[in-house]
Order: C-alpha cells, then sequence, then structure tokens
C-alpha cells in the first residue's frame, strides 16, 4: 500500500513549524499516524495500546487552540509515545507483565503531565521488556518488537518499543527508561537518537525504574527533536526554535581507549566508531585518548545497584504474585534478595569514586565518545547477556547511569546487514544541552539520520 | 567463601518468603552465584582505591 500523505517522517520541528502555520492540523497527523499504525504494527509489535480515540480527541481541541490564536508552543499538537511503564491518566499502562495487565493509573507521572502541558498528544503506550527487567520472549504478555530495519531480529531494549515505533514512522518522539543503556540501545539498534538525561533533571517518578540509576528520556528521528522533548520534560517553557542553542563544531572529544578495546566489540561495531571519529575530526574537533580506569566496574556496580532496587520495589508483588511475572521477569527481579546491603553500598561507593574521574576527565574535554553497544543485535546482546552483572552488551552505557552523566545514542553507521550502529557521546553533569550540541553537529554532517527502513517492502514478506 | 547451592538458595528464599520452585532456585542459582561474586569483587576494588594507589589491587572487571 502507498502512504496517503508524506507526514509519517516528519520530524517533531517540522510537524510542529507545519502545524503553527496552519499547513497541518494536528488531527490530520494524528490520524495518519493512527491508520499507519494500524497497518504495520501487527508486523513490528511495537504497540501495547494504541490510544485512537483519546489522541484524535486530544488533537481537535490543539487544533481549534491554534485556529484562535492559541498556539502553545513546539510540541503543541504533537503525538508522542509513552514507553508502557510511565503511568498515563486514564490510559492502561502493563509494563508488559501481567502484573499489571488491566492496570489504568488515576494520574500521569509527572514527566506525561509535563509533556501534555507542553500541547503534546499521547498517542501510544509502547512495548518494553517486562518491567524494563527481563529477557524478551514470545511468551511475554506482549511479543517483543521487531526490529524495522531486520524484522528477522527483534530490537534490543528495554525500551525497544519507543526506538522501533519512532523509527518506523508511527511517532515522531517517544519517551523510553534508562537504567542500564536501555533507551541508547534500542536507539543505536534502530538508527534514531535516544538520550539519557543527566540523572534528577527529569522528574523519573511513575516509571518503575531503579530510583539511584534511571533515568525517563526521549527518542527521536533527531538531536534537535530529543531537545524540544527535554525542555518540555523539564518543565521549562518551550519556545520555538530553541532546541539547539549553539553548535560545538570546536569541542574537545575524548576517547577512554583502553576500556573500548577490552570490550572486544563486533568489528563492524568497532569500525563504524572509527569512522565517527574521523567524522568528528573532519569536522574541526579535537579528538584525544583518555585514560579513564574503572568505568567497566561501575557497568558491573550499576547492575548490582539495579537488582537491590529491582528487588525492594518489587518484594510485595515477588511474595503474593511470583508466577504472575513471566519466567525471566521473576528470576531477574528476584535475584538482588541475596545481596547484602554492604553490598548494595559498595557498589554505590564504586560509583562515586568512578563519578569523580569522569567529572575530573570531563574538565579537561567536552564529551567522552564511545560505541554504544558491542553487538550488532538482540540475539548476540542477550548471549553475554547470559552474565548480566559483569556488564556484558551494557559495558558501554551502564557506567554512565551509576555516574549520572547524560549520555545519548546517535546513529554512526550501518552494518553489512543494514543493521544501524550508533555513536555514543557522555557529557558533564547537567550540560545536556552541550551534549546535544555536539551530537547535533555530528548528525547534520553525516547521513544516517536521514535513512529509514523500507517497510513497505519487508512488512509484506514476513 | 561456601559455595551457593540449591538447598542454601532455598533456605534463604523461605526465609525471604519468596515461593520460588525447585526449577525456579536451580536457575536462579548461578545468576546469584554470578552476582556475589561481582559484589566480592568490587568490595575488593574499593578497598583498593580507599588504600591508595600503591596498594590497588589490579582487579578492574571485565565485561563478559
Amino acid at each position: 500500500m502507498t502512504e496517503p500523505n508524506g507526514f509519517h517522517y516528519l520530524t517533531v520541528a517540522e510537524a510542529g513549524r507545519r502545524i503553527r502555520e496552519g499547513s497541518l492540523t494536528p488531527t490530520e497527523l494524528v490520524e495518519a499516524l493512527i491508520e499507519r499504525a494500524r497497518r504495520l504494527d501487527p508486523t513490528l509489535r511495537s504497540t501495547i495500546t494504541l490510544a485512537a480515540e483519546s489522541a484524535v480527541s486530544t488533537a481537535q481541541v490543539a487544533g481549534d487552540a491554534i485556529r484562535q490564536g492559541r498556539w502553545g508552543g513546539p510540541l503543541h499538537g504533537i503525538p508522542i509515545g509513552i514507553k508502557d511503564c510511565i503511568a498515563t491518566a486514564g490510559l492502561r499502562t502493563t509494563a508488559n507483565s501481567r502484573v499489571l495487565s488491566a492496570w489504568v493509573p488515576a494520574d500521569d507521572a509527572p514527566v506525561v503531565r509535563a509533556l501534555r502541558g507542553a500541547g503534546a498528544v499521547v498517542l501510544s503506550k509502547l512495548n518494553l521488556n517486562e518491567f524494563a527487567w527481563a529477557i524478551p520472549s514470545e511468551d511475554d504478555l506482549h511479543a517483543p518488537p521487531r526490529n524495522p530495519w531486520s524484522l528477522s531480529h527483534v530490537a534490543m531494549g528495554s525500551s525497544s518499543g519507543s526506538a522501533v515505533a519512532v523509527a518506523s514512522g508511527l511517532c515522531p518522539a517517544a519517551l523510553g527508561t534508562d537504567a542500564g543503556g536501555s533507551i541508547r540501545q534500542p536507539a543505536s539498534n534502530c538508527g534514531v537518537v535516544g538520550l539519557k538525561p543527566t540523572h534528577r533533571l527529569i522528574d523519573a517518578a511513575a516509571s518503575f525504574g531503579a530510583p539511584t540509576i534511571c533515568e525517563v528520556g526521549p527518542i527521536a528521528r533527531t538531536v534537535e527533536d530529543c531537545a524540544l522533548l527535554l525542555g518540555a520534560m523539564s518543565g521549562e517553557q518551550a519556545r520555538d526554535g530553541d532546541g539547539l542553542q549553539r553548535s560545538r563544531s570546536r569541542a574537545r572529544v575524548g576517547v577512554p581507549r583502553d576500556f573500548i578495546d577490552e570490550a572486544e566489540s563486533d568489528p563492524q561495531v568497532s569500525a563504524a566508531f572509527e569512522k565517527a571519529l574521523s567524522a568528528l575530526r573532519d569536522l574541526g574537533m579535537e579528538v584525544v585518548e583518555v585514560k579513564l580506569d574503572g568505568l567497566a566496574d561501575a557497568a558491573a556496580a550499576d547492575f548490582l545497584v539495579l537488582n537491590a532496587e529491582a528487588f525492594a520495589a518489587h518484594e510485595r508483588s515477588l511474595r503474593t504474585r511470583l508466577h504472575d511475572y513471566g519466567p525471566s521477569a521473576r528470576l531477574y527481579h528476584t535475584q538482588g534478595a541475596f545481596l547484602s546491603s554492604a553490598d548494595y553500598i559498595v557498589a554505590l561507593q564504586v560509583g562515586d569514586t568512578v563519578r569523580q574521574r569522569v567529572d575530573q576527565a570531563l574538565s579537561n574535554i567536552d564529551v567522552l565518545a564511545t560505541p554504544v553497544v558491542p553487538f550488532l543485535t538482540a540475539e548476540a546482546a542477550r548471549t553475554a547477556r547470559a552474565r548480566p552483572h559483569t556488564g556484558g552488551g551494557a559495558v558501554f552505557t551502564a557506567p554512565f547511569n551509576l555516574t549520572g552523566h547524560p549520555a545519548l545514542s546517535v546513529p554512526c553507521g550501518m552494518s553489512a546487514d543494514g543493521i544501524p550502529i550508533g555513536l555514543q557521546l557522555i557529557g558533564r553533569a547537567g550540560a545536556d544541552a552541550d551534549l546535544m550540541s555536539v551530537a547535533h553537529v555530528f548528525e547534520q554532517a553525516t547521513p544516517w539520520h536521514t535513512m529509514h527502513p523500507s517497510l513497505e517492502t519487508t512488512a509484506g514478506t514476513i | 567463601m561456601k559455595p551457593l547451592t540449591v538447598a542454601r538458595l532455598r533456605e534463604q528464599a523461605r526465609a525471604l518468603e519468596l515461593p520460588l520452585d525447585d526449577e525456579e532456585l536451580a536457575s536462579l542459582r548461578p545468576m546469584v552465584e554470578d552476582l556475589l561474586a561481582v559484589a566480592r569483587r568490587l568490595r575488593h576494588y574499593q578497598a583498593g582505591i580507599l588504600a591508595g594507589p600503591d596498594q590497588r589491587p589490579g582487579s578492574a572487571a571485565k565485561p563478559g
């Protein structure tokens, strides 16, 4: 089937401009995306709940406001998807678990409230690994999302549905959560941008995340769109065009070479990373090697904290409803029960130590650069995750959950089989805007963000 | 360090009122064993940091 319009790959920024000038209405955009989701998502499996009725109704109200001269900012009338572990008032929130299969929250999570306040339209609740901490399975409440670039693979998680929906043109942007890489890895794997903000920049309440290490963040098709969402999520009054205040073409980029080499990444991941560094040099940035000890230990410590906090959050329901959790989620959420308080405290101390080292490194450079994930596919990463406490597939991403620094994934290449590969950039704590400025310069100088999966062909073949 | 057996895990699970069956305990055992090994390694690592650079053990964790 051909597309009835070209709306589905509009960025947030471009759709917002068209809505403001009146050449596109929120209702047209929402209806086009609903039609696309109904057609493609049975194959992609990115969506748990499509909020068609409420989204159309909200879009009509947003359109009425525009016609009456009341434009509310760049997110006014923009449809977004929400990872289904983030509470949405009046809209089922399952966390892809039978434990919550019928839960309809009374209140929005603060981050959803902030986005609705900025004019965004909640279009869909998106698929994830159960409670964002489990190995996905075909027997899950909702089977795992497929990677739109290669439908024979599932997408990396845990915010897999968010990345798949954005990459597939089912929504221009979405929210994910990230306690060890769960925004950045699926973003990398699906060829979109994902940001884990600085710890506590965004209120992550009501999102089932481990409170010490988990952030709620945006996934979008451009860095500019992530910046627009982040501004609204942090409660700032979003202004048109304020996504990226200045470019950072003179940035100094640090590469923790020993740490990267130790991970023994897939050669195609390594090659894409080296090409990305060359592109940064070509842009006039200075790329320097930095010695940064303890990052692998921080990855391991992050998983220890995750396990301890996951058990603490689920303790009561594990006792009473253990077998409503899927086989993997039940073990993943239980293992932390066997840790001691001393184990937990030492893991936090490792975080303090490594945070100071990263802060020190970032006093001489603007950003750190690493690959996002050492593997090309979720299946390959899962083999390494058989022993997840040592970092595995999250070795590059998890350290910065524990240290709290902002980190993002921006597309930087493609495997021989056409699977996207991401570049991770890490910035100073609280300097999320500076981080995004560097990423924006890289993104705009490379072609990867302009590419989209050939769904009209591949969806028909599965 | 005593090896972590399914029997020991079962005892701990009972104390925690977690209704895990034998199959689940068997699956959980290597996961918990790994987790506790990581915890031990991190204690060793952090003890080295606190002791100062000259006495720091060269025990950086490798990704799995």
